[in-house]
């Protein structure tokens, strides 16, 4: 009895949102390797609410860290080799990061 | 400053491996007009004119320890400046140089102990350590600006010649492929620390140059 009568509330409470409930897609999981001194890819396109996963295959430590012309902040701090650090966007517009370790890499997440 | 780039190439090229390397062509002709036998390694102060011999494949062997003594002349250096120097973008160099080549060093250990392979030692191991030792010498007499700037400038012309060797010397002749992978890896950091080193000694020329100018 009580698992239809959830089914139910479920659809009711998609059929009352204006957006509809399958319009609006799950949170996604990226990724991005470190690896030879890039980050692969430099450029990645997300949604708010997604998460990125850094993975650090160099043998030194890297940062993802936000450059200062970024609406969002973030800075993973040291990520030692073979390491992995994680954010999820909260917020839209473009994001250039850097390693601070570095300065010669560089990437940038889009999130609409 | 050309005569302070050119003596890692000098000291390289004593050891008989940098006969391809990018901006040696005086000795490549020297090379292929009269190869001799090898020698052993000497300072940074041997003369540009010595003669050039004609240098064997170094081993995988050998490629180990030269890759670790490469690192380790580094990392020292790197001590030295956090020791001497107060300028923050020094110390940050000198900071990461520390810490990348201690990783590759430790990553190249794992990587031979791994493959069962023993460090051998050559004239070029031997000349990178000798020649990190001569470096230091001249760098702990200086201070201040003057050893900010000889750091510097030793970090820009010690990355050319060690990415010189990586790129015509110790990759092609590295038999294990995963030796030959982990050297193409490094490489990019290297590349990465040569510009870091680019942009400070940049900095400080023209800082250098602004305080001449505002002397009377």
């Amino acid at each position: 009895m009580r698992a239809p009568a959830l089914g139910l509330l479920l659809a009711l409470s998609c059929a009352l949102a204006p957006a509809g409930c399958a319009a609006r897609p799950q949170p996604r999981t990226h990724h991005v390797e470190i690896r030879q001194m890039r980050f692969v890819p430099a450029q990645l396109d997300v949604a708010v609410g997604d998460t990125v996963v850094w993975t650090n295959h160099d043998v030194m430590p890297h940062t993802a860290t936000t450059a200062p012309s970024s609406s969002e902040r973030f800075d993973s701090r040291s990520i030692e080799g073979r390491g992995t650090w994680s954010f999820t966007v909260a917020t839209a517009g473009e994001h250039p990061y850097v390693c601070t370790f570095h300065p010669t890499m560089q990437g940038r997440l889009t999130a609409r | 400053m050309g005569m302070k780039n050119a003596s890692w190439r000098i000291s390289l090229a004593a050891a008989g491996l940098l006969a391809a390397a990018p901006g040696c062509k005086q000795r490549e002709e020297r090379a292929a007009a009269a190869p001799a036998p090898a020698v052993t390694a000497e300072s940074s102060a041997a003369p540009p004119s010595a003669p050039a011999p004609a240098a064997p494949a170094p081993s995988d062997a050998q490629i180990a320890a030269i890759v670790v003594a490469a690192n380790q002349v580094d990392v020292l250096a790197g001590q030295l400046a956090l020791e001497k120097s107060k300028n923050a973008q020094v110390r940050e160099l000198a900071d990461r140089m520390v810490t990348d080549h201690t990783a590759v060093n430790k990553a190249a250990v794992e990587l031979v102990t791994r493959l069962k392979v023993t460090p051998e030692e050559s004239d070029l191991s031997r000349a990178l350590t000798s020649g990190g030792a001569d470096k230091r010498s001249e760098l702990q007499r200086l201070d201040g600006d003057a050893f900010d700037r000889a750091y510097v400038d030793n970090e820009v012309a010690y990355h050319e010649a060690v990415i010189g060797v990586l790129k015509t010397q110790l990759v092609p002749a590295a038999q294990h492929p995963e030796l030959k992978d982990t050297l193409v890896g490094v490489q990019p950091a290297f590349d990465a620390h040569l510009q870091h080193a680019r942009m400070i000694q940049a900095g400080l020329a023209g800082a250098g140059a602004a305080a001449g100018e505002a002397r009377p």
